[in-house]
């Protein structure tokens, strides 16, 4: 450590300020104060300018705003254009979270990095000022350009005067200051002898718990073993044939054999009916028509947009003539790029999209 | 006042309905404002607060209202048949009658009265406590006054918003919202604390406080711009979730308000948001009188607009223009207000004389 600056070490907040109060009267450059917690009107005090620090959290928060805003426009809108609970496209209220979210990041990053750059600081690097362990424990540091000559005296019956006047001997000045407590450092290798002398080698013995609270259930875990029957576990096989509460089954298998199977025995327990056709509409307007297009001549808004390639055409010759069954088994299973539709649609509204399918057909 | 008095009988002859729903807006924004100052010293005294005692007599006089508006609230009994729907249930409405053992005349006077009760009793304490410390002295009051803001918090949390489902949401007796109790709480902070600084100003200028400086003023500041971000997430949160689920039986309360009222709907979130978060944002700002002065206006209509718009479309089923009546009877109690709250600041010192915390307030920076 040079000899370019000099120390002066305060027990407390008040000295400190009339301390400093007393050096820039007297024309001493303070290089900085080292205090263990933040002091309010502390930079005030020693002239700071208010840091900028709250302008670039704001710019930044507002281009973060601006991003979450144009950003989700852009692929709500334009990009790739889905409809959730038939909401429009452009849904601003459910953009409000989310741009709320990135103005938040934005300006908590901005502001980081704008911190580290103006301290010239990044990730190893090591801290440019002097450290003074002393000042994170309880003392009070005001860090000066030392003096020369006469200047040199004037501090040092400056001081004095302090210490009398405030009636505390403790204010000092000092070239170097101790570091650490050699008592204290004693104490390390203690403490970490006490951390490992913990570790075991026994893998068996998982060591002691500490408030288990409710890691044990009383009920039984659903794949345990069964007390009663020890070849089997706590879960049971449902009885064969059994099958969910409302829900219709469907004999025929997701293969080749079951979609020309299905294609022949199947038949809509709905009959045809502009309610239902008009409701099967609704759901082919929600789930289909972004690749199918609204009559179902595969010019949906994805397919324009060439997300997806275009299915066939519902007036080609395949499907023009394609059989209630073989339509309601692409459904439930899809077919070729087309996903499966059996958990978003029910049985019963599957039904109503091949009514509605099929009424397209007969148009064309 | 006068003005607004003659205005008001003059809307009680012409129109009953649009009379009981602006005495019952008027009504409950000054019983919110009142309310707010025992709310204010309870919070304060809870989290040790110092700087507060510097100004802790503004709203121990804005309290003087509660009584008064307990007995403008209790008038409202008077008009209940004409606000409140619930009051003759028709047949086969069987929600409404599944609601009859919460929604009943005798039960709703009942509650009514509990809720002043407790409101004054509590209020009142307070005051005598800040009373009988100012003449005697010692830390007895100021312990005493820390155990009823305690209990006062617990029960104003739930009275307040019981208070809010009665006199307001059971305006709309079909539709319910669980936040609604604390986004009237969130109005009822932040057009407190824009009144009481109004006032602190208006007697900082006028030289009744010299010992008030900017820092106070900071603080007053920063309760502004949080409570009013606090206000616009609680309308948020109620609204988009309604919004996006998009029930009709939800629906149905913010159609009537975003379908007739268009401009008023969103003018509110101008003024209750948009102006005091953009002029109260930099640390400056929220020391600068000037600003300040301009959010608090912004606010105090704003929130009275606000419960217009919550009562107005339930009480009526088209569009009604605020008239004579809203603004007549406002005026009126407006007047009303700040003639009792002058009348207790007048000819004493602002200050608690023997508060603990008081020297801290004078060595304040924030």
């Amino acid at each position: 450590m040079t000899n370019k600056y000099l120390h002066i070490v305060f027990r407390d907040e008040e000295n400190l300020f009339e301390g400093i109060d007393l050096l820039r009267a007297n024309d001493f450059s303070i290089v900085d104060v080292m205090t263990p917690f933040p002091v309010h009107g502390l930079d005030h005090k020693i002239g700071l300018k208010p840091s900028l620090i709250p302008t670039v959290g704001f710019i930044c928060g507002a281009i973060g705003a601006l991003t979450g805003f144009f950003f989700q426009s852009w692929v709500f809108t334009s990009s790739w254009p889905m409809n959730f609970g038939g909401k429009p496209f452009f849904a601003f209220p459910s953009f409000i979270p989310v741009i709320f979210e990135m103005t938040v990041l934005f300006s908590a990053l901005g502001m980081v990095l704008a911190f580290l750059y103006r301290s010239k600081l990044y990730p190893h690097k090591e801290c440019s000022t002097e450290k003074v362990p002393i000042t994170t424990d309880d003392q009070f540091v005001i860090k000066l350009m030392k003096p020369e000559g006469e200047k040199l005296t004037l501090l040092q019956k400056l001081v004095n005067e302090l210490k009398v006047k405030l009636d505390n001997p403790e204010i000092a000045i000092s070239e170097k200051l101790t570091f650490f407590n050699n008592k204290i450092v004693a104490l390390v290798p203690l403490a970490f002898i006490l951390c490992f002398s913990s570790c075991k080698n026994n893998k068996e013995q998982p060591g002691y718990e500490y408030m288990p609270d409710m890691v044990y259930s009383r009920s039984f875990e659903y794949y345990s073993a069964n007390p009663l029957d020890k070849s089997k576990s706590m879960a049971k096989v449902p009885p064969v044939g059994s099958i969910p509460r409302s829900f219709t089954p469907y004999p025929y298998p997701n293969t080749k054999d079951g979609y020309e199977q299905a294609g022949k025995e199947w038949i809509n327990p709905l009959s045809s009916n502009d309610i239902y056709i008009d409701e099967g509409k609704k759901l082919f307007e929600l789930y289909c028509v972004y690749c199918h297009g609204q009559k179902g001549e595969a010019n949906g808004i994805l397919v324009e947009k060439q997300k997806f390639p275009p299915p066939p055409s519902f007036s080609s010759d395949i499907l023009k003539e394609l059989p209630a069954g073989k339509i309601f088994h692409s459904i439930t299973y899809g077919k070729n790029l087309m996903g499966p539709h059996a958990s978003m649609l029910s049985y019963q509204e599957r039904c109503k999209v091949v009514l509605f399918v099929q009424s397209l057909q007969k148009k064309l | 006042m006068g003005a607004g008095l003659l205005l008001v009988f003059l809307g009680l002859i012409t129109n009953h309905e649009k009379f009981w729903s602006s005495w019952l807006l008027n009504g409950f924004y000054f019983t919110l404002i009142a309310l707010s100052g025992t709310v204010f010293i309870s919070i304060h005294t809870l989290a040790n607060s110092g700087w507060h005692t510097a100004i802790s007599k503004i709203p121990e006089a804005i309290i003087k209202f509660l009584p008064i508006s307990a007995v403008i609230m209790l008038l409202l009994l008077l008009g209940t048949g004409n606000l409140y729907h619930w009051t003759h249930v028709e047949e086969g409405d069987t929600i409404l009658l599944g609601k009859t053992s919460w929604l009943n005349l005798p039960f709703f006077i009942i509650r009514m009265i509990l809720y002043f009760g407790l409101w004054i009793f509590f209020s009142y304490k307070l005051i005598n406590i800040s009373l009988k410390e100012e003449e005697e002295g010692g830390l007895e009051h100021h312990r005493n006054r820390i155990r009823y803001s305690a209990i006062f918090i617990v029960l104003f949390a739930i009275t307040s918003s019981m208070a809010s489902w009665d006199w307001i949401m059971s305006l709309d007796p079909h539709w319910y919202s669980t936040l609604f109790g604390w986004y009237i709480f969130s109005g009822l902070l932040v057009s407190g604390i824009a009144v009481i600084t109004v006032l602190v100003i208006y007697l900082f200028k006028n030289g009744f406080m010299p010992w008030i400086n900017e820092n106070h003023f900071h603080d007053l500041g920063k309760y502004l711009f949080g409570f009013s971000i606090f206000w616009t997430y609680l309308w948020f949160s109620q609204f988009l979730l309604i919004w996006y689920s998009n029930i009709p039986e939800e629906t149905v309360y913010y159609a009537p308000r975003m379908d007739n009222y268009p401009v008023l709907f969103y003018l509110i979130l101008v003024l209750n948001f948009a102006i005091p978060f953009l002029v109260l944002m930099t640390r400056d700002a929220k020391r600068n009188i000037k600003y300040l002065v301009i959010s608090c206006g912004s606010i105090i209509i704003g929130h009275w607009l606000n419960l217009y718009l919550l009562i107005a479309p339930s009480v009526f089923h088209e569009h009604v223009t605020i008239g004579f009546s809203e603004i007549g009877m406002a005026l009126c109690f407006g007047g009303l207000f700040m003639f009792v709250v002058f009348r207790s600041l007048s000819g004493k010192i602002l200050l608690p004389k023997n508060h603990p915390f008081l020297e801290e307030t004078f060595h304040y920076t924030s």
